[in-house]
């Protein structure tokens, strides 16, 4: 289990209070895929702030399913981006190794 | 008819091969593809039911883009996986949870009670969803029967569903029970719940398109069609839009069939992350094309028809028989997944926290009785599965099918959204109580029962109208679906809020007012510290357990083969041996619970363990661990100062210590020197003068007398010499015994002053105040006189006055008897004042030749009187009071 799990977690920072760059980088990541839901209930709730029907500037429902769907598959792509950028790589992960890749990129 | 028939069987079977084929390949170990993250995903799907598959078109109908909400919530919830569903996989993969009745009694200390609330919760509130199912395949097939006769082939509704719950329950049994896995996972279900994900998602997808391109001609004229129709018109209600969103997202984790997916039936966590993106993208697809159904159906089909069943409706009055088909696949798939996926949670959740608890009580556990306890599980979730089946049908007979049902999904939501509060503060906040919870968790159930359940079976069936409209006995503020007086909201918004917040209000305030018992509290760091810790902390204590009850306690709960593997594992990790039985040593037990909990839940394996260990499993280390992290680095850091303190007091005390022998070997020195010293002084002139008498032959006798005397009173000198410091080191050994006798003072001062001699003579004038003659003495009163003669003969010999006088005094005070001997003379000087106690101590050079330990002598007799001897200052002359207790009853052990 733990085994799986080092691989998925935050990137243990030792009690170091500065990472190297990929363990930064990937620190961001997950502050994004926490933030991610915040900002998808915030867009998602802005329909309620429109005029209802017959009221100035009134919205159809197609533009409003529009609206929704629209958001929908921005949320999606930023998931799969999210999920995909904090894959674990196949990169060995002794701490020299993790150095290297770190000054590279 | 005879061809839907003949469909839906060979989907059936299609389906039990799925799961058959899944089931060996998990048992050949060719599993690896089944349990990949898109399997995960598509097991995931249960959440869109035939509820849904069929409903969301009516809800859209009735509702507009309303219906989106419920798909929202769950997107959200798996977009924010990483705030609540890792952490919830986590625990369920490190505790072995078996669902979510498991989760929360075993966060609150493997509470049972706690898990058969939980557990009669989620049977409520799933039956009548389970009856929804029924429904709607029944519909779905009445339709079907009613277009391929002609509108005259109406069915027994009756007879159809109960056929449905018949065959539904009958291959739930098949693949949900049989085996009792550790980890209570199936593979064989979840291929086949994939699958039916498949064909539901395609056969949607199909109606959606042929809806769209088929009869609107495409994306632009859809949307024209949206805006003309009666649902074109933006007119959505914010608090049910937002409301919904949080009441779908809640019952997306709580719901238990989506917790068995989700948590239970997990094998990676890795899943999760593609399953965050790639379930709200189901989603996303399944929604998609739900608006245009219903437009078209609105516009396409007679007035007054079910919008529920559009989905089929639509493509049957184009003559598509064959999408119509797919389309019932569709809605059928839907229904079974979410039939077999809920009652396998649900029958998991009576067997492990209702029947087995009760079997273990009444049989007194696994050792004394025979029998094999995976029969019993198995049997009592078989049993289960039909029960719930049955009462699910019973439910919708009763029911009578109607629209009162279709309202029954939200308002299962609502139900088992109670659980969300204390499952969310159980792995996130360590200070909720199980009495919070059980408090919380039970009025929410009461709110939900009262506002929402049993209103929403219709007017008259439980309450009357007059009590729905005017509360009970005309208390108008309970009115069920108008709790304080607050109308006009809708009720099933009305009942979420209220029973929400209340739930939580109680939760909280409960838990911060209780104070949780040690298990709880054990169990609530290890959930909520869940990513911190890689071991558990609890254990079982050692010793009372046995492994031969153990063994056979387990071979019952896992089966012969696998528990002999396990305590053969267990024996060569411990001793590195085969062949003998493991000691049960509290990580084993720990392991062993784990196992066994995966089998029959935490809290009947707590109780079977606890049954044959008997030992009380928490343990001062663990009291320890349940500390705060705070507490534990304050005690580390206690201890290490109350280290450091101790090594300092012992170095300091060391230090004094050699000090003092240093001083006492000083002493010793300058002792013996002084012996020396005062032994030499007599010994020389004894020896010069019997030199002399014994070298002169012609000495006159008179002289010879005077050699003769100095002689013997150097002789007595030191025999005097020799009995002080004889006297003084049999005072010093403690060695010395008390005479103990009752004398007067006044006596006792009149024999001294008459023994010291000075009575007779002038050369001391004494003069005493007497004391009261009723102070009577009980001590050693020789030893008392000695002092005094002591004190009264240094007077004699050191008063240096004209006309010497000695004044003696002496009273009582609080039974201490205080004597003062005060002369004239010129006393002693300050900086004598410490050492004239001391042994060899005098005071200038005198003639008075004593040695100079008559007072050292006195210091220790009235150390041994319990009393002490002291220079008085400040006399105008030497001055000594001598202090003692007129009755002696402690007597003090040598310096």
């Amino acid at each position: 289990m733990s085994d799986r799990g080092s691989v998925y977690d935050a990137p243990d920072t030792g009690g170091r209070l500065f990472l190297e760059r990929r363990g930064y980088r990937q620190r961001r990541i997950i502050d994004a895929a926490r933030i991610l839901p915040i900002v998808g209930l915030l867009l998602w709730l802005v329909p309620l702030i429109w005029p209802d029907a017959g009221e100035d500037g009134a919205i159809g429902t197609a533009q409003a399913t529009l609206y929704v769907f629209a958001i929908w598959v921005v949320l999606i792509a930023a998931g799969a981006f999210l999920a995909w950028r904090m894959a674990p790589h196949e990169e060995p992960a002794s701490d020299g190794a993790n150095n290297v890749q770190g000054s590279a990129r | 008819m005879n061809l839907l028939i003949f469909v839906s069987l060979g989907y059936v079977m299609v389906l039990f091969i799925v799961a058959f084929a899944a089931e060996r390949a998990a048992r050949a170990g060719r599993a690896t593809w089944l349990r990949s993250s898109m399997i995960y995903t598509l097991s995931l799907s249960i959440y869109c039911t035939a509820w849904t598959f069929y409903g969301a078109v009516g809800f859209a109908v009735r509702s507009g883009l309303e219906f989106v909400t419920i798909y929202l919530g769950p997107s959200l919830v798996m977009l924010g996986w990483w705030w609540t569903l890792r952490k919830l996989v986590r625990i369920g993969r490190t505790q072995r949870i078996t669902s979510i009745a498991d989760l929360i009694s075993s966060r609150f200390g493997k509470s049972n009670l706690l898990a058969i609330g939980l557990t009669l919760l989620a049977v409520a509130g799933t039956t009548p969803y389970i009856a929804l199912q029924l429904q709607s395949v029944t519909q779905s097939y009445a339709v079907f029967a009613r277009a391929s006769q002609g509108g005259t082939g109406e069915i027994n509704q009756t007879v159809t569903a109960l056929w449905i719950a018949v065959g539904l329950a009958f291959f739930t049994i098949l693949f949900g029970t049989r085996k009792l896995d550790v980890n209570e996972r199936h593979d064989g279900v979840v291929m086949a719940i994939a699958v039916e994900a498949v064909v539901k998602l395609i056969a949607l997808l199909a109606v959606g398109v042929f809806v769209v391109w088929g009869l609107s001609g495409g994306i632009a004229p859809m949307l024209e069609n949206i805006d003309a129709s009666e649902i074109g018109a933006w007119d959505v209600s914010g608090g049910r839009w937002a409301g919904l969103t949080f009441l779908s997202a809640a019952a997306f984790i709580c719901l238990p069939r989506m917790f068995h997916v989700m948590v239970v039936e997990n094998d990676d966590e890795r899943h999760l992350r593609t399953a965050s993106w790639a379930f709200p993208a189901y989603l996303l697809l399944m929604s998609l094309f739900v608006l245009p159904i219903a437009v078209t159906g609105l516009d396409l089909l007679p007035e007054g028809s079910n919008p529920d069943m559009f989905v089929l409706t639509v493509p049957l009055s184009q003559g598509q028989n064959g999408l119509a088909m797919l389309s019932f696949l569709g809605g059928f798939s839907s229904a079974t997944s979410m039939v077999i996926v809920a009652t396998i949670a649900l029958s998991t959740m009576v067997s492990n926290h209702i029947v087995m608890p009760i079997w273990v009580s009444v049989t007194g556990g696994g050792v004394s009785v025979s029998g094999d306890v995976r029969f019993v599980v198995l049997l009592a979730r078989r049993l289960s599965i039909g029960a719930i089946v049955m009462l699910a049908y019973f439910y919708f007979q009763l029911s009578g099918g109607g629209s009162a049902l279709a309202a029954m999904g939200l308002v299962s939501f609502v139900g088992v959204a109670q659980a969300l509060p204390i499952m969310i503060g159980g792995i996130f906040w360590r200070g909720a109580t199980r009495l919070g919870a059980l408090c919380g968790l039970g009025i929410g159930f009461a709110i939900w029962t009262y506002a929402l359940f049993l209103p929403s079976l219709g007017n008259g069936l439980v309450f009357s109208d007059a009590m729905l409209a005017n509360g009970p006995w005309g208390l108008e503020w309970l009115t069920p679906q108008a709790l304080f007086r607050i109308k006009g909201l809708d009720p099933i918004l009305h009942c979420l809020l209220w029973s929400v917040l209340f739930n939580s209000a109680a939760f909280v305030l409960v838990s911060l007012c209780t104070f949780p018992a040690p298990m709880e509290r054990l169990q609530g760091a290890q959930f909520v510290n869940v990513f911190q810790q890689a071991q558990p902390s609890r254990g079982w204590s050692q010793g009372a357990a046995q492994s031969e009850d153990l063994m056979i306690m387990s071979q019952r709960i896992l089966g012969a083969r696998e528990a002999q593997a396990l305590f053969e594992k267990e024996a060569r990790l411990q001793q590195g041996a085969q062949g003998a039985l493991p000691e049960p040593t509290p990580e084993f037990l720990e392991s062993l619970e784990r196992k066994l909990s995966g089998s029959v839940g935490a809290a009947t394996a707590h109780a079977m363990i606890g049954q044959i260990a008997g030992g009380m499993s928490v343990s001062v280390d663990d009291l320890l661990a349940v500390a705060d992290e705070t507490a534990q680095i304050m005690e580390y850091s206690n201890k290490l100062e109350a280290q450091s303190f101790e090594l300092t007091r012992t170095a300091e005390q060391l230090r004094q210590v050699n000090e003092k022998l240093t001083q006492i070997s000083v002493q010793k020195d300058g002792f013996i020197s002084q012996i020396s010293h005062e032994l030499r002084t007599p010994m020389t002139s004894i020896r010069a003068f019997s030199e002399i008498l014994r070298d002169s032959d012609d000495m006159q006798a008179s002289d010879k007398a005077r050699y003769a005397g100095i002689i013997h009173s150097e002789t007595l000198r030191l025999t005097r010499l020799l009995d002080d410091l004889l006297d003084l080191a049999v005072l010093e050994a403690g060695r010395v015994s008390l005479n103990l006798s009752d004398k007067p003072l006044l006596e006792v001062l009149e024999n001294a002053v008459s023994s010291s001699g000075v009575s007779h003579s002038n050369t001391l004038q004494v003069t005493r105040e007497d004391p009261p003659a009723e102070i009577m003495l009980f001590t050693d009163v020789d030893r008392l006189s000695q002092v005094f003669i002591n004190v009264i003969s240094n007077a004699v010999k050191y008063c240096t006055a004209q006309e010497p006088t000695l004044h003696i005094k002496s009273f009582e005070q609080d039974g201490t008897v205080i004597v003062d001997f005060i002369d004239n003379g010129a006393g002693i000087d300050e900086d004598m004042r410490s050492v004239i106690f001391e042994k060899f101590s005098r005071v200038g050079e005198t003639q008075a030749g004593g040695a100079g330990l008559g007072l050292a002598i006195c210091r220790e007799i009235m150390h041994r009187l319990d009393g002490d001897i002291s220079y008085l200052g400040g006399q105008n002359g030497g001055a000594f009071r001598v202090r003692f207790p007129a009755r002696l009853t402690t007597i003090q052990p040598s310096v």
